[in-house]
């Protein structure tokens, strides 16, 4: 009997973290991120956040996530 | 009530200096045209100050830039303006354009069910990037002003008799302009960075209405 197995894709947390601090890696070294009453951040703090995956660090994890839902959705076709 | 305003600008931090400064346009722009309007700049922009103005001059518009969060916009030092279930009545018949972070998530729906005309805002954190030697100019960050100047256009278009959807839109448009400029291949790439949280505050941008 033969079985056809679908093989599903879950992408994890750490996987999408991981992701993150890669694409994080061309944050400019001269610029900082202002997120609200939260401060501004540099490149080297955004990447300490996303490693501690705290409140800042979330939020940066969604932002980027968003934009690559945009990019997958087409938005800049 | 005319169409007379009322602008809030606190300066406190370097976020807020930002906002103070190119919100300076608006005022400008207001000069010119010979707009009614109190600008309760810097430490004028406390609950105080608020509440005293907008009895004094019945502002049709109401321009608030600060931190908040999904319940209140603040002004100087962080103190609270305008909280959802407590003062939010206050913009019963009026336009508002908020620069503070989430407010449209639940101060701004909330506004509108009690009256306000209407409530633009972030329904998330309003983010953006700043040139760390800028700092102290900030009107020379042309970095920021990529996200400011498309920002400010709510208040600007409002100024200029626009309805909330129309100064909604043309912020819209304005941030959508900026990012595809930075898509084509001559951007260097770390000015590209730019583009994904610009289409954040393009997206959690709001037009909240009666």
């Amino acid at each position: 009997m033969k079985h056809n197995r679908r093989q599903s894709t879950i992408v994890t947390d750490e996987e999408i973290k991981q992701l993150v601090l890669a694409r994080l890696r061309s944050f400019p070294e001269n610029l900082k991120l202002s997120i609200g009453s939260a401060g501004e951040f540099s490149k080297s703090e955004l990447i300490s956040h996303v490693n501690k995956t705290d409140e800042i660090g979330k939020k940066i994890i969604k932002i980027h996530l968003e934009y690559l839902k945009s990019l997958k959705a087409g938005i800049f076709s | 009530m005319g169409d007379s305003f009322l602008i809030t600008r606190p300066d406190h931090d370097d976020t807020t200096r930002y906002l103070y400064a190119f919100c300076e346009k608006i005022v400008k722009k207001a000069s010119q045209l010979g707009k009614k309007f109190i600008d309760l700049k810097k430490k004028k922009a406390n609950l105080r100050e608020f509440l005293k103005s907008v009895k004094i001059i019945n502002p049709l518009i109401v321009i608030l830039n600060g931190h908040g969060n999904e319940n209140v916009v603040t002004g100087f030092n962080n103190q609270t303006l305008i909280e959802k279930d407590r003062n939010e009545n206050l913009l019963k018949e009026r336009i508002t354009s908020a620069l503070s972070c989430q407010s449209a998530k639940k101060l701004g729906p909330s506004a509108v069910k009690k009256g306000a005309l209407a409530y633009i805002g972030y329904d998330e954190d309003f983010i953006f990037l700043i040139e760390e030697n800028k700092i102290s100019t900030p009107l020379s960050d042309k970095t920021a002003g990529q996200f400011l100047n498309p920002a400010i256009d709510v208040p600007l278009s409002l100024l200029s008799g626009s309805t909330a959807k129309k100064a909604y839109q043309t912020s819209q448009n304005s941030f959508e302009k900026i990012i595809r400029k930075l898509q084509t291949s001559d951007t260097p790439k770390a000015e590209k960075e730019a583009i994904q949280y610009l289409l954040w505050d393009k997206n959690h941008q709001v037009c909240l209405t009666k």
